[in-house]
């Protein structure tokens, strides 16, 4: 067998089964898509916001988890979605099956609230709201007052967020995450950081949310 | 009914109003979701990251959609998103150790074989394409796996018909020293499996 038919017989793709655009996966995919406003030429500087939140930020370092997602506009609070649309909070924490917590902001109000919500759900946690455009840092200097990194490797680090902050929710609006408060170890808080990209546009302004590891310290995560 | 689509082309460009950014995101969706979904599959294995590539570009390409550009270009500027979008998780998992609490095997595009794996000649040689240099790899991929022509191909990786083929040609170079398909005797080349055994050849 010459080397172009073994390099075109080797295509993954040919040896597995593909979902057509009928499927049911595609279908609830372009169901998900479409109902986000659509995109109209952006200018660059807000092109490369998305980009660059949406997913990952390029530029967050090791110990971060970010995530960006649309909102919902419809189900954003204080506005009457259309007929028979209820009003959702700002925030919401809702216990899940499997020892879960979801957590899921709307908008940018009471982070206060928020935080002290998660703390009496287990969850040491420092929670701030900007109300300006932030690209994800994991710098000492993004921290607030009072809160110090955990002493450990950029690898466990990770490995630890992966285990309190499990596969993420497909938000109903807003920017969505799954916390396991049990993974999280004796002396480890959680910094929160959700901001808006772009507030005040026309199509809704993005959400996102970053999440570091802390020591937990009743400075920093209360306990 | 599924419009035809030529009509891309009118709307390509302009400011899109809600119904023509539909319309056309309808038939960018339909006549591309398959082959999209084929190039995450050969990029990335039967790996679990497939669905969320696909749906990271096809939501850029929603979200961009002025700036995509139309048939039959508009699958070259989803494969070259699409291997943007890979990229960039590649990059994450490596620093992060995978971002949302999946711990991520190392990327090694090809080189993860799917549940039942393939033959052992097809492991061969995905395990040589592991081996190329990463620029030398997706062009030779691209010709040979998502049958681009060079030019085709030159769009999606933004360099020129010649590069591509240059890449092609020092790619194939490569994998028939890595085979032994003219020296007979070429270097080894070790297929790592999925529970991280490794089988020299």
């Amino acid at each position: 067998m010459d080397l172009d038919t073994l390099l075109t017989e080797a295509a993954p793709a040919r040896h597995l089964p593909l979902d057509g655009p009928d499927s049911p996966v595609a279908v609830r995919l372009y169901g998900q898509i479409t109902a986000q406003p659509p995109g109209a030429r952006q200018s660059r500087r807000r092109r490369y916001a998305f980009l660059s939140l949406i997913g990952v930020a390029a530029t967050a370092a090791a110990a971060a988890v970010t995530l960006a997602l649309l909102p919902g506009s419809p189900a954003a609070p204080g506005h009457r979605g259309g007929q028979g649309r209820t009003t959702l909070a700002a925030w919401s924490v809702i216990k899940e099956q499997h020892g879960l917590l979801r957590l899921t902001i709307r908008e940018l109000r009471d982070p206060a609230g928020l935080q002290q919500m998660l703390r009496a759900a287990g969850v040491p946690a420092n929670v701030r709201f900007v109300h300006h455009y932030f690209m994800a840092s994991t710098s000492d200097r993004g921290m607030p007052k009072g809160c110090l990194k955990p002493r450990m490797s950029n690898e466990a680090n990770a490995k630890l967020q992966g285990k309190i902050l499990p596969i993420h929710p497909w938000p109903t609006g807003g920017v969505a995450v799954n916390i396991r408060p049990s993974a999280i170890r004796r002396g480890i808080g959680l910094y929160l950081k959700a901001w808006a990209a772009s507030p005040g546009t026309s199509s809704g302004a993005y959400l996102s949310l970053q999440i570091d590891l802390v020591r937990a310290t009743p400075r920093c995560t209360g306990s | 009914m599924v419009p035809a689509r030529a009509t891309g082309a009118a709307v390509a460009g302009a400011d899109l109003d809600r119904d023509q950014a539909e319309l056309r995101f309808h038939e960018l969706y339909r006549a591309n979701f398959r082959p999209v979904q084929g190039y995450a599959v050969n990029r990335l294995g039967a790996a679990d990251d497939v669905p969320d590539v696909v749906a990271e570009v096809f939501t850029i390409a929603w979200r961009r959609l002025a700036d995509v550009p139309p048939p039959p270009a508009d699958r070259f500027w989803l494969y070259g998103t699409a291997r943007r979008v890979i990229a960039r998780r590649h990059r994450s998992a490596g620093r992060l150790r995978n971002l949302l609490g999946r711990l991520a095997a190392e990327w090694h595009p090809t080189q993860q074989p799917p549940a039942g794996a393939f033959d052992p000649v097809t492991e061969h040689v995905l395990a040589a394409l592991a081996e190329l240099k990463a620029v030398d790899r997706e062009a030779l991929l691209l010709v040979h796996w998502e049958r681009l022509s060079y030019a085709e191909a030159a769009q999606v990786l933004g360099c020129s018909a010649n590069a591509v083929g240059i890449r092609v040609h020092k790619a194939k170079a490569r994998m028939r020293a890595l085979l032994g398909e003219e020296t007979g005797g070429g270097r080894h080349v070790a297929v790592v499996r999925p529970n991280g055994a490794i089988d020299g050849s």
